[in-house]
């Protein structure tokens, strides 16, 4: 399973390897050493965040980071609550140390994973380990090379991102929850970001929870 | 606030966004079909939904505080992207086929839509 979880991550690579050497020429040009850059992504990683330390180092103080961390991040607490069942098997000191691979492709493809069954969190953890090694040489070599895109590459890397992630939330076929879920989502966002500005990343994701679950509870009818 | 502190407290502020509701979910005996697990998993859908959107149309993912100069033709050529990704993913039911065809096509595109700027 680890290794199908290897093999899983590679579309995730292919996403990651433009998405993080833009992240490591950013932050070559934000005056980040090429170290800091490589320790941020192997830490932190989310790119959003990253993204937002590089831009705004100068005027960040220490409340400030910790608040965009909560706001930019807080998806991890709800993809972190939706894994729980599957990292209950593993001893604690191997939850604590595989927890730093959980982003939203790596939860998406264990959670794609799931009803095939097998040993999940191998699984996670064969996905967790290529993507995150393919992020920090990403930035490696973006900060290396250093040279900024064109404007047509940079469009282009930024449909990369809801292409693959798309996909991902496709692949339980047309009546998946995980599906609905995601449209959901996609359509609540431009709603509820102009009233709630940032807390749209908390409100949509309850919103649609709710929405959901009380549709769960609503009995199917069924032919006689 | 210096990079190496700045990174640090970045780093353990997300640490603990991933690791608290692990330690929490320990302590309780959830059945994976229970009607708290499904919560979760919807909210998680809704997470990517909102991603899907921010990084098409936001531009949250690359920093910008929002795209306001995106062209009708652009968000008409995002979106089509996106439904295409979704047709093919849902027929192939895999990865990386739709990833390499619309990228392959969505750069298509943009070349044509500059050569004809």
């Amino acid at each position: 399973m680890f290794l199908q979880g290897c093999r899983d991550a590679l579309p995730v690579c292919v996403t990651f390897m433009f998405l993080f050497s833009s992240l490591g020429t950013a932050a070559r040009q934000g005056g980040f050493s090429l170290l800091q850059a490589g320790v941020m992504t192997l830490t932190v990683h989310a790119a959003p965040l990253q993204v937002l330390l590089i831009q705004r180092a100068e005027s960040l103080g220490f409340m400030a980071v910790i608040a965009a961390t909560l706001l930019v991040n807080f998806r991890f607490v709800i993809l972190s609550s939706a894994l729980s069942d599957t990292f209950r098997q593993v001893s604690l000191w191997r939850a604590l140390l595989s927890i730093q691979l959980l982003s939203v492709s790596t939860f998406t493809l264990a959670n794609a994973r799931q009803p095939h069954g097998g040993d999940l969190h191998a699984y996670f953890l064969g996905s967790g380990v290529t993507t995150l090694a393919c992020a920090v040489l990403a930035t490696v070599i973006g900060h290396g090379l250093g040279g900024t895109p064109s404007p047509l590459v940079i469009e282009l890397l930024s449909l990369l991102v809801p292409i693959h992630f798309t996909a991902l939330a496709c692949l339980g076929g047309l009546h998946s929850r995980v599906l609905h879920g995601t449209v959901a989502g996609f359509v609540l966002t431009p709603a509820i970001e102009p009233l709630a500005g940032g807390l749209q990343i908390l409100l949509v994701p309850a919103l649609v929870a709710v929405v959901m679950s009380l549709g769960d509870t609503v009995p199917v009818r069924r032919p006689a | 606030m210096n990079g190496w502190a700045l990174i640090a407290t970045a780093a353990v502020a997300s640490y603990v966004l991933r690791i608290l509701p692990l330690l929490l979910f320990r302590r309780l005996q959830l059945r994976a079909d229970s009607r708290t697990v499904r919560f979760l998993s919807h909210a998680a859908a809704g997470v990517m939904g909102g991603i899907i959107y921010a990084a098409l149309f936001s531009g949250h993912l690359h920093g910008e505080q929002g795209d306001d100069t995106l062209t009708a033709p652009m968000v008409a050529l995002r979106l089509a992207v996106v439904v295409l990704a979704a047709t093919f993913a849902l027929w192939r039911r895999e990865v990386f086929t739709p990833l390499l065809a619309c990228t392959a096509l969505a750069a298509g595109a943009l070349l044509l839509m500059a050569s004809s700027a």
